[in-house]
């Protein structure tokens, strides 16, 4: 316990791995899940599957996923470092190489308040936490290295750090049959749309640096521009559509994110750090040698924006196990989205019905590496409850693991 | 199909809860540390203090020793009279007034007027008749402070007694003629017949007497300066002499006169080594040859002259004396230097202020110089250990703009001893020579490698890990050797002008071992 404890710790550095929802249950499939959400957690995965046939019931906090992750640091390199007491060169060059530009660091959570379905429509609300951090791989260098090179930059694109955490209370319907002729399969579609409730955002809008070290002195500036919300308002909406074009066989489409947005009406501040010194020599220390600035600014309302990402999704469902597919695509970078396209797929073992078990894998995006899920679960009809594990860049959790996720689910449905 | 899922299961449950987890502790590494130390300009006018180092003409500095010679504060002008009358006859009634030639034995001083600081008059009646009722003898030339005139009359005593002369004056207090003839009028009376003799007196002024004031003339009087009143002290680099040849040098001093005599310098200015003995003395003449008068002091005040010497100078300082001294040096007073009588107090003295101007213009030869006092430098307890485990090597980076006419290549020899041959490795620990070139060197090769397109000069200073650990010891020391570079034979001036600067911009390049301490 102590061990699994030290892992989770390790991993507090965090960031959000994953688009679209991730309470527990879709996790375990590694975010494969859209043709499998079925009654009011199809709200956020496909629309198009709330229908009549399946009913379910989500308890407050007990459907929850946690992710820990970042693209550095393994269990592995740590032992290594620990046990020879030394970082050597080929440690740091490991670590530069695995940066790949920077250290990016996620944490997410999200857990379920309530929902439910009546018929073709549906309920639910849950709670969402983003936390994403970036860092520069120049800051390690200089940390590991040393300043061997003459100057070094720093931008947002490397240094970042973008929070935000917020509630949804969504209103889906779905298993609307689209008129079609009858040579055509049958096609349903849905709608949801999500009250977004801005609980707080915190997002860097500036980061410009740079560490200057040659015979005219020392130069270092920081400019960063830190951005604080709390209390806002917004919308979101998504559209499904599903279909079952083979026996055993369901697609679907989404585009999620309509109109995104939260706006941020309350606690609306920029706080502006900036430290500068520049020509700094060491027989000049004596005197106050940088000059260090900070300043709180109230701003006026303003909006978070949740790009549209499209996803396909495909589920054959067999007696014994069902396989999924999903192929996301972002139209932009945020703490939810990701213009890198992802593709996740799943399992589901049946052979035993009150114990089903659950792989999954995912391939990384700009903002995340690939991952595996394992899962299982016990279920004694109508109820379910589930544990899952996702091990980050790593096929097994371990050494190698980068991150680790932890799901619970439980489920009440007919 | 399920028992190989459950299997994998159980294994995965199994890698997350058997990971083994070392225990943290501080790592350690390497890294490659670039630190801007210092950009700092050094002007030569801030060598200047006014007092050693001053800015001469054209701005070129100049290396200034001062020093001083004053006589005594108690000058004593001795005058001997030649007065001896013996047995001169004492008549009742009228006496006719005495009159004894008085002149200087040693023909030194020719008094008008002196007020006296010691001497004394000796006197002795003889026989003198019991009917005797005053027998008296006034000193016309000597006069009481009140003004009246110096007298001694018979008292019954017939020895010699001697009348102390202290603080009366002698002479004419006019001014008005040489005092070269002592008048005594002698009076007596008795009650016997007029004419008759009543006895004899003798008179004697022949003792030296001190004047605390004199007018008249004085004939090759000295008044010699104090020995070793100012002598001025230099402390070169070794070899100093066979490295620069000063091209000229001044000798300057500034005399006040508070005597009322003008006088005549005499004497020499000495500079020698004391190391190696050599000696080089030059007698204390204009540089036309002729001797250096002082005006007397007037009314207005002390007598001052200025004088400049310039010959044998250059030479002189061309031994890099480290003591300078005048010797032998005195006052002259002569009365073919001045028409007319002079004065002189006890209280009045000669200062003369001198100063010995070198400006720093030479030539330099390829040679060397060392400092004569290597650096002591003590290293603490955690430097001593940082330098030990922590610091790998490391590159000291100079970039010198130079805009000086002098160039050098510096040794830096550090040592466990005090005294090192720089020629001996066996006896120090490390040597590192680093170059910097002057101005001209580099104008002429600007496209050499250590210069950059502004000027400057890229000067390395490197130590690997053994040097490095030198500096893990309490106490070393570190001597510094200049091979300067030579000027062909041109003639170089230091100037103290704002350009006249050397700017450097130093960075140390170090591998840094860190550590938990550090």
């Amino acid at each position: 316990m102590k061990r699994i404890s030290f892992l989770l710790l390790i991993s507090l550095l965090a960031l959000p791995l994953m688009a679209s929802s991730f309470t527990g249950r879709p996790m375990m499939f590694a975010g494969s899940y859209m043709m499998r959400a079925y009654g009011s957690e199809a709200n956020y995965w496909n629309p198009a599957l709330v229908d009549f046939e399946k009913i379910d019931f989500w308890w407050p906090l007990l459907d929850t996923g946690v992710l820990i992750s970042n693209n550095t640091f393994d269990l592995d390199f740590y032992n290594r470092v620990m046990g020879k007491g030394e970082i050597s060169k080929e440690d740091k060059d490991l670590l530069i190489q695995n940066m790949d530009g920077n250290l990016r660091v996620n944490m997410l959570a999200q857990t379920n308040l309530l929902g439910f379905n009546i018929g073709g429509a549906a309920l639910s609300a849950s709670l969402h936490n983003y936390n994403r951090a970036a860092f520069s791989e120049n800051y390690l260098k200089l940390l590991l290295y040393g300043n061997e090179e003459e100057e070094y930059l720093f931008s947002n694109k490397h240094n970042n750090l973008a929070s935000i955490s917020f509630a949804d209370v969504t209103v889906g319907m779905g298993a609307i049959r689209i008129p079609l002729p009858e040579k055509y399969p049958d096609i349903n579609f849905g709608w949801s749309g999500s009250l977004l409730l801005g609980i707080h955002e915190l997002k860097t809008t500036r980061f410009d640096g740079v560490f200057r070290s040659n015979f005219d002195g020392l130069k270092l500036q920081q400019d960063v521009v830190l951005r604080k919300g709390v209390g806002g308002f917004g919308f979101k909406g998504m559209i499904g559509f599903a279909t079952s074009p083979a026996e055993n066989l369901d697609v679907g489409l989404t585009l999620d994110n309509i109109l995104g947005n939260i706006q941020w009406m309350l606690g609306k501040q920029e706080t502006h750090y900036k430290i500068s010194a520049d020509s700094i020599y060491v027989a000049d220390l004596e005197s106050e040698f940088y000059v260090r600035e900070e300043v709180d600014r109230n701003i006026k309302s303003y909006s978070t924006r949740f790009p549209m990402e499209v996803a396909l999704g495909a589920l054959y469902d067999a007696k014994m196990v069902s396989l999924s597919a999903d192929l996301r695509q972002g139209f932009g970078e945020s703490p939810l989205t990701s213009k890198t396209g992802t593709l996740s797929v799943g399992a589901e073992f049946k052979q035993l019905d009150f114990l089903p078990i659950r792989l999954g894998f995912s391939t990384g995006n700009s903002i995340a590496p690939w991952r595996v899920a394992y899962s299982v679960g016990l279920r004694a009809k109508p109820i379910e409850l589930s544990f899952g594990v996702q091990s980050v860049q790593s096929l097994f959790p371990g050494y190698k693991t980068k991150g680790v996720s932890f799901a619970l689910s439980f489920r009440t449905g007919i | 199909m399920k028992r190989p899922v459950l299997f994998l299961l159980v294994i995965l449950l199994f890698l997350v809860v058997g990971c083994e987890i070392k225990k943290p502790v501080f790592p350690e590494w390497d890294l490659n540390l670039r630190v801007p130390l210092m950009n700092r300009s050094f002007f030569v006018s801030d060598l200047v203090d006014s007092v050693n180092i001053v800015l001469g003409d054209d701005d070129v500095l100049v290396l200034r020793g001062t020093g001083f010679a004053y006589t005594q504060e108690d000058t004593k002008v001795r005058f001997t009279p030649q007065v001896n009358a013996s047995g001169v006859p004492l008549v009742s009634g009228v006496n006719p007034p005495l009159s004894f030639p008085i002149a200087d034995a040693q023909n030194r001083v020719e008094l008008w007027y002196g007020v006296i600081s010691a001497g004394a008059v000796k006197v002795r009646f003889n026989n003198i008749n019991p009917q005797t009722q005053q027998a008296k003898l006034t000193f016309n030339g000597i006069y009481l402070p009140n003004g009246s005139a110096f007298e001694i009359e018979y008292d019954g005593n017939t020895d010699w007694v001697s009348y102390p002369l202290a603080g009366y004056g002698i002479g004419n207090a006019d001014l008005s003629a040489q005092f070269d003839q002592m008048n005594v009028n002698v009076t007596v009376s008795s009650s016997l017949p007029n004419g008759t003799v009543v006895g004899s007196v003798d008179v004697q002024l022949n003792e030296r007497i001190n004047f605390s004031e004199m007018h008249g003339k004085l004939n090759d009087f000295d008044i010699p300066a104090l020995e070793n009143a100012g002598t001025i002290s230099i402390d070169y680099p070794e070899n100093l002499e066979n490295t620069v040849r000063l091209m000229e040098a001044k000798l300057k001093l500034i005399v006040q006169n508070e005597v009322g005599f003008m006088c005549e310098i005499q004497g020499a200015i000495k500079a020698e080594r004391t190391d190696s003995g050599q000696q080089v003395i030059v007698p204390l003449v204009n540089d036309d040859g002729t001797a250096m008068i002082v005006p007397a002091a007037d009314a207005n005040g002390a007598g001052t002259e200025v004088f400049t010497l310039e010959n044998g100078i250059g030479n002189m300082m061309q031994i890099m004396p480290n003591k300078i001294s005048l010797i032998n040096m005195k006052y002259v007073l002569r009365p073919d230097l001045m028409s007319g009588i002079g004065s002189i107090r006890s209280t009045e003295r000669l200062l003369c202020n001198y100063q010995v101007d070198v400006p720093f213009t030479m030539i330099f030869f390829d040679n060397y110089l060392k400092l004569k006092h290597p650096i002591e430098l003590s290293i603490d307890k955690d430097n001593r250990r940082m330098f030990e485990n922590n610091i790998g090597e490391a590159d000291l980076q100079f970039l010198v703009l130079n805009n000086l006419p002098l160039g050098c290549e510096m040794q830096m020899i550090f040592s466990e001893q005090r005294d090192v041959d720089h020629l001996d490795s066996s006896t120090y620990l490390m040597k590192k020579v680093v170059t910097l070139h002057s101005k001209q060197w580099v104008e002429n090769n600007p496209n050499d490698p250590s210069v950059n397109s502004d000027g400057e000069q890229l000067i390395s200073f490197k130590l690997t890990q053994d040097e490095m650990n030198i500096f893990s010891k309490p106490t070393i020391y570190l001597n510094l050797v200049f091979n300067m570079e030579g000027s062909n034979g041109q003639q170089v001036s230091i100037k103290g002008t704002t350009a006249d600067h050397v700017r450097v911009k130093s960075m140390i390049k170090a591998k840094l071992h860190v550590t938990e301490d550090i």
